[in-house]
């Protein structure tokens, strides 16, 4: 009996390659990976028609970000909420327990008014821009705790984070 | 195992032949894309809407600096509907809308000061934001709880 005589099976990775490169490319380009890193997952107040991307907030109301603070909201697992900044979170306590985000957010202030990058007016008004995010349902009892301890250092530029899509 | 090469060159032996840095180079490029596969979101959808808070918080202002500013006044409650009180005067969101559109203007400027019950989701609030934004009024504050 006659021996079936075997195909050599060439591997050819050009074309393999070429798709990867152009799904990296893809992926790269229209992916958000490290400079969303440390934004928390929620869900953002929606429908405000008035809220603006970060182009328009520029081009449209003059508004700087750079040195942008973000403060986000954010419960813990016991369904406490909590202000995050830079991946550091600080607990809401009322009657000024808050000393510690105040303490952070007057250090954040004060080493930047001293390098020249933020100013402050006769008001105390500091001039630097903070994006607050907090998901819908917050109550207000804790936001009002970071909104107070924004504006007793001073930050009154107060950008709200909403969601853009439509509820249907 | 062999492998032909472009130019109908053809090598033996396994692992590339004399090129095995190839397929550590094809290796490194699929755990890279693994990564960017296992890591890719789109790029979030997020927008703001941009307020002035007046300075000072809970604290007593130290300066006295004449605050010409005509005051406006609300007041939200309710959970899961919002109930909004424009200068003591009970309205729905659109009803506000008009309220405060009909109230500003005449070159004076105005502040707008949105007090509110404890429970109160953040999203009620905010509709009151994006009203302000609306009727062009730049500053709007909270009004503590009184605990």
């Amino acid at each position: 009996m006659k021996r079936p005589q075997l195909e050599k099976v060439e591997v050819d990775m050009v074309p393999m390659i070429d798709i990867i490169s152009l799904l990296l490319m893809f992926l790269i380009i229209v992916g958000d990976t490290a400079s969303n890193a440390s934004s928390i997952q929620m869900q953002l107040p929606r429908e405000m028609d008035q809220a603006m991307t970060d182009k328009e907030l520029v081009e449209k109301k003059g508004l700087r970000l750079e040195g942008r603070i973000v403060v986000q909201l954010h419960p813990d697992k016991e369904g406490k909420y909590k202000a995050v900044i830079s991946n550091k979170s600080y607990d809401l306590v009322k009657d000024g327990g808050n000393r510690l985000l105040i303490d952070h957010l007057e250090r954040v202030v004060s080493e930047n008014i001293a390098l020249g990058h933020y100013k402050k007016d006769e008001k105390g008004a500091v001039d630097a821009p903070v994006r607050l995010r907090i998901p819908e349902d917050a109550p207000m009892k804790d936001v009002e705790l970071v909104v107070m301890s924004l504006a007793r250092v001073g930050l009154v530029n107060v950008q709200y984070a909403a969601d853009s899509k439509k509820r249907y | 195992m062999s492998r032909k090469h472009g130019g109908g060159h053809e090598e033996e032996g396994g692992h590339g032949g004399d090129r095995p840095w190839v397929f550590f180079m094809v290796d490194c490029f699929f755990l890279i894309t693994m990564f960017f596969v296992m890591t890719f979101r789109v790029k979030a959808d997020e927008i703001a809407l941009p307020q002035r808070l007046p300075p000072g918080g809970s604290k007593p202002s130290t300066t006295s600096v004449a605050d010409t500013k005509k005051k406006l006044s609300i007041h939200v409650s309710g959970t899961a509907d919002a109930k909004y009180e424009f200068m003591s005067k009970g309205t729905n969101l659109s009803g506000l809308q008009d309220m405060l559109a009909g109230s500003t203007g005449g070159g004076q400027e105005y502040q707008v000061q949105v007090s509110y019950d404890a429970e109160v989701p953040f999203r009620h609030v905010m509709a009151v934001f994006n009203a302000c934004n609306k009727a062009k009024i730049a500053e709007c504050g909270l009004r503590p709880l009184r605990r």
